[in-house]
């Protein structure tokens, strides 16, 4: 009997023991943790940074409606961009140069008229053909799209679009820029594969930093890329839709062309890869191993690299139609929209910023054509 | 949940909680703070071998602990009040800002609020009503930030990577001229400033994302140049990606700035010391996602936070004193406050996003 006693005591005493180690722990969580962790630091931020648990702040109820989920902004986007607007994926002047690209874009619309004998036709690049039309009324994106009603290609409610339909805020799994992750939507409108194998830079897209695209510093894409897309925009990724193929090897003579083509009209660099890479037109290695890619290699592709969807658009957002990484609709690239005011109504760092920085007319010449050409090349 | 634990639990226990009762009330803008102590007791027999004393003493301090290091910042009378006034208007009504920069001349107590999306410059008079615009013509190109100098002109930065330029207007915005950047050492030969602030001859140029800040004097010759990241203990393996969201000098030359991704404020003194405050959460006084930073001359910090669409406001000792703002249809709500300045008649100009503008606010010390 005294036995059993002591052990009820013994068990008390440990129970009292963890109490205690709770409250320990909980007292260093409280006093040490979070100031050396950055907002996403270990994969999820506070609850509290960007949900309203009770509609509430110090102690008394808002006097607006919180954003679906409870989320403390008017949506999804628009908490997302409280601080990554800043890191230039959404300016006010179009110098994200991220891979992604800027949203700045679908807010900027360029018009122009063009004269035919006696007519005097109004042409039109329009905001929200120049991207992914997220919804983010905070910062004056509050409508969608307002031409499609489900994303091309698939049947994702555009209503629906914000930075997490793509990216997954608490960052569960483990992708690159917390894209969604072997995930899909209850609905069946969205079923995201495995990540893509990418190495990326820094979030800081604004020129001159981490983020700042150039040839010698991008993402690299090694695979995956192009069935991600599909996961919203699943019939461009059926090979039986008579489309451009994508997550395709480009075979020698296409990798051959990217190489030795330099600009409309010359096709003089040879077939050797090295320094071949323009970052306008990237394509995917094929590497299954993020640590078989170099966000600095200048290398061309070969003949097992691929062609994805992101060899021709930007994820984000572009100053041109489709998010197209060049202008599809300009005859001559440096007639592009935006021209810089020439024509148009856009500034001339617009011009500037549309292609990364880049003059055309100097860094390729004052004719040049379609950059489908930097693999097909039909016009030298 | 007791229920759950209590019923759940394999060894019957007793539990005494101690809570620390905090609220705030807006009405009279005073924080009670209550203790409460209850007892849940059970009715099974081994109370006594339980609960024994020194247990029970061990409980209450770690809770008294627990609860003070939650709450201890929340329990300080205010000294000051802030009122809503307006927010910077033109004949047409308020002006829907998004994310604007603002300045203020306090020797003429004018307003200039640069406008990056629409590239131009506003000014307003010291009862928030636009009187003058120039810019609009496209002519300030990429401007980025705007400073007032003692001569009332306007100095206006603008980035190109990776040149940079900081052009002079006279008061109608004619440019009369451009600071020719010299002297700057081989450490800022990367260096691309996004703000820029003019304080008693000096101009002060950040690049926010290097973390960098150099003090040039009227003329652009550099003179000083810290930088702030590792003043801020920033590792070199965190610097990438890591910003300044916030920064301003105050009239005695501090330099306060603000690093979002690490929760904190910071104050440089002239003399080099540095210090910091600020601690990550959604509790008032608790920062989520900080922007803007300023002081006034009674030595209160106002710190904007984007997320939480709030100011706070510590005292010279860094005692948090209240938070107001926060999202809503009110005319003193805030929402996403980016960018703070103070007049000289204790005026606190705050930039927000959502078209929400500028508002204005009076602050009192009491």
């Amino acid at each position: 009997m005294r036995t059993k006693k002591r052990k009820e005591e013994i068990k008390e005493m440990k129970l009292m023991k963890l109490l205690l180690v709770i409250m320990a722990a909980a007292v260093v969580t409280l006093a040490l943790g979070g100031n050396a962790l950055a907002f996403h630091g270990g994969g999820v931020a506070y609850c509290a940074g960007c949900h309203t648990m009770h509609n509430s702040q110090d102690g008394e109820k808002r006097t607006d409606t919180p954003g679906g989920a409870l989320l403390l902004q008017a949506d999804a986007s628009s908490a997302c961009l409280r601080c990554h607007a800043d890191y230039g994926q959404l300016t006010n002047d179009g110098t994200g140069y991220g891979a992604g690209g800027d949203y700045y874009w679908i807010k900027r619309t360029w018009t122009w008229t063009i004269t035919r004998g006696t007519r005097t036709i109004t042409n039109n690049s329009y905001g929200y053909e120049h991207g992914h039309n997220i919804i983010a009324a905070d910062f004056g994106l509050p409508t969608g799209d307002p031409k499609l009603d489900v994303a091309p290609g698939g049947s994702f409610d555009s209503s629906n679009l914000s930075c997490a339909s793509c990216h997954d805020p608490h960052g569960k799994g483990d992708a690159p820029l917390i894209l969604r992750n072997n995930a899909s939507y209850a609905d069946g409108t969205a079923i995201f594969p495995k990540g893509p194998v990418m190495a990326t830079l820094s979030r800081t897209t604004t020129p001159g930093n981490g983020g700042y695209e150039t040839d010698d510093n991008h993402v690299a894409y090694g695979s995956g890329m192009s069935a991600w897309c599909a996961a919203c925009h699943w019939t461009f990724d059926d090979e039986l839709s008579y489309m451009h193929p994508t997550d395709e090897t480009l075979g020698t003579t296409i990798a051959n062309n990217y190489n030795k083509y330099i600009s409309t009209g010359n096709t003089g660099g040879g077939i050797d890869k090295t320094g071949k890479y323009l970052a306008l037109v990237p394509f995917e290695t094929g590497a299954t191993d993020v640590a078989n890619l170099d966000t600095s290699s200048t290398d061309g592709p070969d003949s097992v690299s691929k062609v994805a969807c992101i060899s021709c658009h930007r994820a984000h957002a572009t100053a041109f139609q489709d998010a197209g990484r060049w202008d599809f609709a300009a005859e001559f690239l440096d007639e592009s929209h935006p021209d810089g005011g020439a024509t148009d109504n856009s500034t001339a760092a617009e011009k500037t910023h549309s292609y990364y920085g880049r003059d055309i007319a100097t860094d390729f010449t004052t004719e040049q054509r379609s950059l489908c050409n930097k693999c097909h090349i039909q016009d030298s | 949940m007791f229920d759950e634990f209590y019923h759940g639990a394999h060894e019957p226990i007793d539990l005494i909680v101690l809570l620390l009762q905090n609220k705030w009330q807006a009405n009279t803008r005073k924080r009670t703070v209550t203790f409460i102590c209850t007892s849940m007791k059970n009715t099974h027999n081994n109370y006594k071998s339980f609960f024994l004393p020194r247990y029970n003493i061990v409980i209450i301090i770690s809770t008294i602990f627990i609860a003070s290091l939650g709450l201890s910042s929340d329990n300080v009378m205010a000294g000051i009040e802030t009122s809503f006034l307006y927010r910077l208007s033109n004949f047409s009504g308020p002006i829907p800002y998004n994310w604007a920069n603002v300045a203020v001349d306090k020797e003429r107590n004018e307003i200039y609020v640069l406008d990056r999306q629409e590239r131009d410059i506003t000014l307003f008079n010291d009862s928030g009503m636009e009187f003058y615009r120039f810019g609009d013509d496209g002519s300030l190109g990429t401007a980025v930030d705007a400073a007032v100098d003692k001569d009332g002109n306007i100095l206006v930065l603008s980035t190109s990577w990776p040149k940079v330029l900081v052009a002079k207007y006279n008061f109608r915005g004619e440019p009369i001229g451009q600071l020719a950047l010299k002297d700057f050492p081989s450490d800022f030969s990367v260096f691309s400033p996004d703000r820029m602030v003019y304080r008693e001859g000096l101009l002060y140029l950040l690049d926010s994302s290097r973390l960098r800040l150099a003090v040039t004097d009227a003329n652009g010759l550099f003179q000083n140049g810290y930088d702030l990241g590792s003043l801020a203990g920033i590792k070199e393996k965190e610097r990438d990606g890591t910003d300044i969201g916030g920064f301003s000098v105050d009239s005695a030359g501090n330099i306060l700035f603000t690093i979002p991704i690490k929760f904190a404020a910071f104050i440089l003194f002239p003399d080099g010391e540095i210090m910091s405050f600020g601690k990550p959460g959604g509790a008032p006084g608790k920062f989520n996602n900080v922007g803007g930073i300023v002081a006034d001359d009674q030595g209160y910090y106002y710190v904007a936070d984007k997320l939480k669409s709030a100011i706070l406001v510590f005292d010279k000792d860094l005692q948090f004193q209240l938070e107001f703002g926060y999202r809503g249809f009110s005319p003193e709500s805030l929402n996403g406050p980016k960018d703070l300045a103070l007049d000289s008649e204790g005026r606190l100009y705050v930039s927000q996003l959502g078209n929400r503008g500028i508002s204005v606010f009076q602050i009192t010390y009491k």
